[in-house]
Formats: C-alpha cells, sequence, structure tokens
C-alpha cells in the first residue's frame, strides 16, 4: 500500500502533485526559498483548477498512459510488494516461483536503488546493518531477484539486498522497498501519446493497494485526460485503474527517454509499519488496463 | 535511577496544578496505560509471539488562546517537570487561536457510567493459550478443504489498558478496557492461481469471541468462493454489499461528518445538516454507551460525555461529528466525539457509529436482484470525501436470477457518494457489531461496474 497523502501544502482536491522538475530538498533552505514554496502552491490549484473542469471518467479496458515520475506507483505496487522475500518465502506470493520467468516486456528493466543521493527512499544502511543495493527486479522482461530482509535471505538460501527496514525501534524488520523504478527507454514521450487512438493519460496519482495472492492491485488518479486521436483533450474526474501484477507490465508496448523519480511524497504501509519511498517511471503505454469510471459506451 | 511515579487522577491534578503557578491558563492532561500481545502461528510453528506494556502522559496547556501538547514515557518527577517547563515555553510562542481552548464546564460529564468494558479474567491466559487459540483456528481452516493449501498465519492478540483524563475545569475521570482479537489468512489454490480472505473476531471480553473453529471455518468457506474468479464486462448494474463492505461505505460516511474535514472545506456534506443526504431507509447512530461494545467510553478525550445520538434520520442528517475545537470553528457545540493520542491535541473520531438494520434478511436481498454483483471486498484509495467521486476495486460474486453464482474479480465500482447514499433501495436485518464502525448488508440500487 503506498499513499501519497504526505504533502505541507495540498490542493483543494487534497491528492498529490505530479512531478514538474527535478528539484530534491537537500538542505532546509529548501523549505524556505520563496520560490520552491511558491510552486508547490501554484502546481496545487493549477491541478484543482483543471479538476474543476474535469468530466466523468471512463469506464473499461483502454489503452492507458502514465506520465513520468510519481504514476511509478505503478510498479510498487503491480510487482514491488509481490517480490518482496517473506510473502515469496511463504509462497503466498502471485510472484512465488517465477525467478527466471518472464513477467513483463522485453522493454522493462525494473530496479530497487537504495543507494542515491538524498532521495527520500535512500538509506546507506538498511535496518538490519546491511548496506543497501541497486536491486534488479526484472531485467528486460524477465523476472531476476526479490527484496531481502535478514531473516528471510537466511531461511530461502538467497544474498542480502539491504531491504530490511522498520517503522522505529518498537518494530520488527521486514523486506521493504526503497526507490523502486523503471530505467528509461528510447522513444520520445509525445511520439506515444501520438500512438493512442482512444485512451487516458494519466499523470498524477493518489494512493495504491495490492493483494499480493492473487495479484490484483488498484491505483487512482488525481490528475487524467482523455486522449482522442493522438491528442491529449479533455480532464477526466478521479478513476481507480485496475490491474494484474503479473500480467500488466507485458502489456507495456512503449516506453519513454524521460525517467523522473518522483518528488518525495511516498509512504508504504505495511503490516501497521510505515516507511519512506520512492518510486519513477518513464512516460509508458500500456495496451489495455481497466479504468473505472463512471461513463459505459461511447 | 529515578523513582517511576504510579499514574493516577492525583498526579494529573498535581501536574495542572504546577502548571497554573507557572502561568497556564488552562490545561488538561491525558494518561495511558496498556499491556498488549500477540501471537502469531503459521501452517502450525509459532512465527511471532509479542508482549508489549507503555505508560504515557500527555499534557495539554493554554496560555489564553495559545496553546502546546507534550507527552512522555519517562513517568519520573524531574521529567515530568521538565515537561511542565517545556510545554509552558512551546505554549506560549504558538499563534492565538480565538477557537482554541478547553470545554465549557456544564458540557463536561457528571456521572460516569458503567460500560463493562473490562475482561480481567482474561489477564489469566497462558503464553500456551494464547499460541493454541491461532493454532486451533488456522489448522480449523487447513484442514476445512483440500484447495486451501497454505496460509499467511492465524493471530491472537489483545489488550489491557487503563485511561486518565484530568483537566483544570476539575473534570477527573478514569476507565479500563480490554480487547480481543482471533483471524486467519488461508490461501487457496485453482489451476495454478492463488486466493487469500481472511476471517476474524474482535470483542471487548475474552468469552465473546467466536471460536477458533468458527472463525478458521468462516475464512475457509470465504477463500473457497474466490477460486476462479473472472472479469465482467463494463456495465451498470444493482450492486449488494456485505456488511464488511458496507461499514466501509459508513466510514467514509464518518470522514465526511468529521468537523475537521467540514471546517476546512473538503467535504460533500458542508451546510447539509438538516437535509436529505441518504434513502429514507437510512438512519445512522453514533452511540458511545452501549456496554461492552468496542467504540464504547464513559466520557470522551475532552471529559463530555458520549451519548447516544442520531447522525442520519430515515436519510435526514441530522449531527456532525465534532470536538469543541472543530464545534467552535463551525459554530456548534461539542457532540462529544474528541479522541486524542497522548501527544497530540484532540481530533474527531466516531464511537460506536452504525447503519439501523432494515427488515430483510440478506437472502431476501440477494433474491430480489435479477442481475447485479454482491462485494465482499473493496481494496484502493479512490474515494473524494470532497466531491463524493467514488471509485474503487472490488471483488465479489456475481448475481443471476437472485442467486449468487461465480466470482468475480478485477473490477471497478465507481459512482458518487451522494447518489449512492440517495440510492440505498435495501437494508439488511443483519447488524452485527463486529468493529466500532458496523453495518447490515445494504443494497445499492446501481453503480457502474468497469472490467473487460
Amino acid at each position: 500500500m503506498l499513499s501519497g497523502s504526505r504533502r505541507k501544502i495540498s490542493s483543494i482536491s487534497g491528492w498529490p502533485l505530479p512531478s514538474t522538475r527535478e528539484r530534491w530538498p537537500r538542505q532546509f533552505g529548501f523549505f524556505t526559498d520563496q520560490k520552491d514554496y511558491e510552486r508547490y502552491t501554484r502546481e496545487a490549484v493549477r491541478q484543482a483548477l483543471i479538476n474543476l473542469e474535469a468530466v466523468d471518467a471512463p469506464a473499461g479496458e483502454m489503452d492507458v498512459i502514465l506520465g513520468s515520475g510519481w504514476p511509478g506507483i505503478l510498479l510498487h505496487e503491480a510487482i514491488g510488494h509481490g517480490l518482496e522475500a517473506d510473502f515469496n518465502r511463504k509462497k503466498v506470493s502471485a510472484f512465488t516461483d517465477r525467478i527466471g520467468k518472464k513477467v513483463a516486456s522485453e522493454l522493462c528493466t525494473v530496479v530497487d536503488d537504495g543507494t542515491i543521493p538524498s532521495r527520500r527512499g535512500s538509506l546507506n544502511l538498511d535496518d538490519e546493518g546491511t548496506p543497501t543495493h541497486r536491486t534488479v527486479l526484472i531485467e528486460k522482461g524477465i523476472l531476476k531477484g526479490y527484496l531481502q530482509d535478514r531473516l528471510n535471505a537466511t531461511l530461502m538460501g538467497m544474498p542480502l539486498t539491504g531491504n530490511g527496514r522498520r517503522e522505529s525501534y518498537a518494530h520488527i524488520p521486514m523486506p521493504r522497498m526503497t526507490n523502486t523504478f523503471m530505467l528509461a527507454g528510447e522513444t520520445p514521450p509525445e511520439d506515444i501519446i501520438c500512438s493512442v487512438k482512444k485512451g487516458l493519460y494519466a499523470v498524477a496519482f493518489g494512493g495504491g493497494q495490492v493483494d499480493i495472492t492473487n495479484g490484483k492491485f488498484v491505483f487512482s488518479t488525481s490528475e487524467a485526460y482523455l486522449i482522442e486521436d493522438g491528442k491529449v483533450t479533455r480532464p477526466v474526474k478521479g478513476a481507480t485503474l485496475i490491474g494484474n501484477g503479473p500480467d500488466v507490465l507485458r502489456r507495456v508496448s512503449m516506453v519513454g527517454t524521460d525517467l523522473k523519480l518522483d518528488e518525495g511524497i511516498g509512504t508504504c504501509g505495511k503490516d501497521g509499519q510505515s516507511v519512506p519511498v520512492g518510486v519513477g517511471l518513464p512516460t509508458i503505454k500500456i495496451d489495455g488496463l481497466t479504468v473505472g469510471g463512471t461513463t459505459t459506451g461511447t | 535511577m529515578m523513582d517511576r511515579l504510579e499514574l493516577t487522577q492525583e498526579l494529573a491534578s498535581d501536574l495542572l496544578a504546577q502548571a497554573k503557578q507557572k502561568g497556564a491558563s488552562q490545561g488538561d492532561a491525558l494518561m495511558v496505560e496498556s499491556d498488549s500481545f500477540s501471537a502469531t502461528v503459521r501452517l502450525g510453528e509459532i512465527e511471532k509471539v509479542s508482549q508489549a506494556q507503555e505508560k504515557r502522559l500527555g499534557l495539554r496547556l493554554f496560555f489564553g488562546q495559545s496553546s502546546a501538547t507534550a507527552a512522555t514515557s519517562d513517568i519520573s518527577r524531574e521529567s515530568l517537570e521538565r515537561l511542565v517547563d517545556q510545554t509552558c515555553v512551546l505554549a506560549r510562542s504558538t499563534a492565538q487561536d480565538q477557537f482554541s481552548g478547553l470545554p465549557h464546564p456544564e458540557e463536561l460529564a457528571r456521572e460516569l457510567p458503567e460500560l463493562d468494558l473490562l475482561d480481567d479474567n482474561a489477564r489469566t491466559l497462558s503464553v500456551e493459550r494464547k499460541i493454541s487459540l491461532a493454532r486451533e483456528a488456522e489448522e480449523r481452516a487447513l484442514s476445512f478443504d483440500p484447495r486451501i493449501i497454505n496460509s499467511e498465519g492465524a493471530e491472537f492478540s489483545g489488550q489491557f489498558s487503563r485511561v486518565i483524563y484530568s483537566n483544570s475545569h476539575g473534570f477527573s475521570g478514569e476507565y479500563r478496557g480490554s480487547f480481543f482479537n482471533l483471524s486467519v489468512a488461508p490461501v487457496a489454490k485453482l489451476d495454478g492461481l492463488m486466493q487469500r480472505d481472511s476471517w476474524y473476531s474482535s470483542k471487548r471480553k475474552f468469552s465473546r469471541l467466536e471460536s477458533p473453529q468458527s472463525v478458521g471455518e468462516k475464512a475457509a468457506q470465504r477463500v473457497l468462493r474466490r477460486l476462479g474468479a473472472r472479469k465482467v464486462r463494463t456495465q451498470e448494474v444493482p450492486v449488494v454489499f456485505d456488511p464488511e463492505t458496507a461499514g466501509s461505505l459508513l466510514r467514509q460516511l464518518s470522514g465526511a461528518l468529521s468537523g475537521y474535514s467540514l471546517y476546512k472545506g473538503a467535504s460533500f456534506l458542508i451546510g447539509k445538516l438538516g437535509n436529505k443526504i441518504a434513502s429514507d431507509l437510512v438512519t445512522v447512530v453514533d452511540d458511545g454507551t452501549i456496554p461492552a461494545a468496542l467504540g464504547s467510553k464513559p466520557f470522551d478525550a475532552e471529559g463530555l460525555p458520549t451519548r447516544e445520538k442520531k447522525i442520519v434520520e430515515k436519510g435526514i442528517l441530522q449531527s456532525f461529528l465534532l470536538d469543541t475545537y472543530s464545534g467552535r470553528k463551525l459554530g456548534y457545540p461539542s457532540t462529544g466525539n474528541a479522541s486524542r493520542s497522548v501527544g497530540g491535541p484532540p481530533v474527531v473520531a466516531p464511537t460506536n457509529f452504525y447503519l439501523s438494520p432494515g427488515h430483510h434478511t440478506p437472502e431476501e436481498i440477494i433474491a430480489s436482484v435479477e442481475e447485479g454483483f454482491y462485494i465482499t471486498e473493496l481494496i484502493g484509495f479512490g474515494v473524494n470525501l470532497l466531491t463524493g467521486d467514488y471509485s474503487r476495486g472490488a471483488a465479489g460474486l456475481w448475481i443471476e436470477k437472485g442467486k449468487l453464482t461465480y466470482p468475480v474479480e478485477e473490477v471497478t465500482i465507481a459512482g458518487n457518494l451522494k447518489e449512492m447514499l440517495l440510492n440505498i433501495a435495501m437494508i439488511g436485518s443483519d447488524l452485527e457489531m463486529r468493529g466500532r464502525i458496523s453495518a447490515p448488508t445494504i443494497m445499492i440500487s446501481h453503480m457502474t461496474i468497469a472490467g473487460g
């Protein structure tokens, strides 16, 4: 479960902002520099105004383009949780016993990387003293690895990955994600949008959730648009997208050049423990995902 | 080693007297002492056993209209003296807020009802007994059917707690309580695809918990009926919410009724007091005085009585859920719904919040539907309490000609809470207070299902 509600400034729609540019709060000055907090405020107002004009979201299966950055919440829900070692040791994950198998299109390489400087999900050591790693989860479509803590790595006879995390001293460690993202591809983002006749372009999301065992995941848009004849047209109201983790990345038919990490808003909840995490994504196209709006037919 | 003090009402008034001497105009102290445990078993083996004792004390002080709250778990003279000093410093330096302050003295609870919230006998449960309760529930689920091949485990947990609250208007009260929870999550497999589901029982009295056998059996039945689930096509149909998922709608209603959502302008129910917000069948009650119920307490986190109140009566909105601060912001008295963690200011929370039962059995409700969706699980966060827009992932069973047929998954249900409440067409007689927020089966006349 990932939610992005930890914002100091939120719009009246109360949902997270899309990423707009790379800038990271390394120092306290970030929070007092007027142009930074103004940018957040303007962004929140912009999104609220757009949503005032939103029409009902469509209902049914259609092509979906996810914008870069925070829409990487897809990876967190659809595959990240399902690759945490505890669920795989217990064989209750939809990804159980699938290492070495194809779970995504060849365009997809997904990593979990706790070593990126100044990122929300980064740690020098995990909460059991293991140095964090860049762990390849999916390489060119093939499932490569799990996210391990000490207990599960030992029981499974697999190497540590530096993903043993805990909310506080009063909590036990569990395998958790750090910064989870897909590497950039080769298609310019404009070309991806042009390729869709009728679909949804989603650039900002609220929270998401996954059923680890059957792989069904959801994530909910907070800024999304219809695509008609290759053009982004009307904004639509918030809608939940639902898919199947082991299947959704097989439907990725285009990956953009514009990889971006989110702006540092994600908090992941598991078994009652909350930890800060990052996600990232280039613009991608998914051929057929169920969009949970209210407008049926065409 | 500093002397540890016992948490008592005298200690609370002592601290408030110290604060007054140091210039505080008003204040209150909240103390919580808890003793909690859990035992988790998976595939018959012990997975985790935990036990924790905690004592915490929170102090809230007002200097005129500015205030601060601070808390500690170091309950010694020296530490508490520092706590009073530091809270004074913080309270003097925060911004003035004309709505801040304690409730008026005449609002405070005078007689505290005995609500039978504690099961003291259960303190003698041994660790072995706790483990075996979890083990028995899991065993029953695993042995129920050969398709049940795995388990995420079973857990028995509980807590004993003592709450003391005193304020500078002279209110002082305390109560003790307990709760116990038994749950199991079996995994079943068919044609290489797995499903998980769970069942639980949660009560203030150990003796009132469902038996491990019953919890295990229900969990097994719930997971088995999900096997072979499929998508349905996109369409608009009547939707039946089982009591668990109907409870989630009530939870969202309580969020939209919270004084904090309302004064921030973030609720679809702003300005709707006295208006029709739901179908005539709908009566919603908040009652913190039900004996031995999970959400009961003799007074709220500001010392106000927790009375029974109709929130919605025959579809008409009668009351918001307010504490003193949010009430003043909106121009209404508190409804006795202040809730507070030791370290923070009060917030609003329902006590026992439930949808009054109707006259139809769940079977009659299902039988009334020609074609529709019986929902047993909802996931995701696609609910906007400002606009009422509602879109969530759902799983359940398809209804054909009044009968439950095949399982359904990977679909969403969507609508708008404003219309959904007005479109409640039938309410079941099957209300059971399984949690703080409870509802019977309900039927909403139409919603959009998005699938294939």
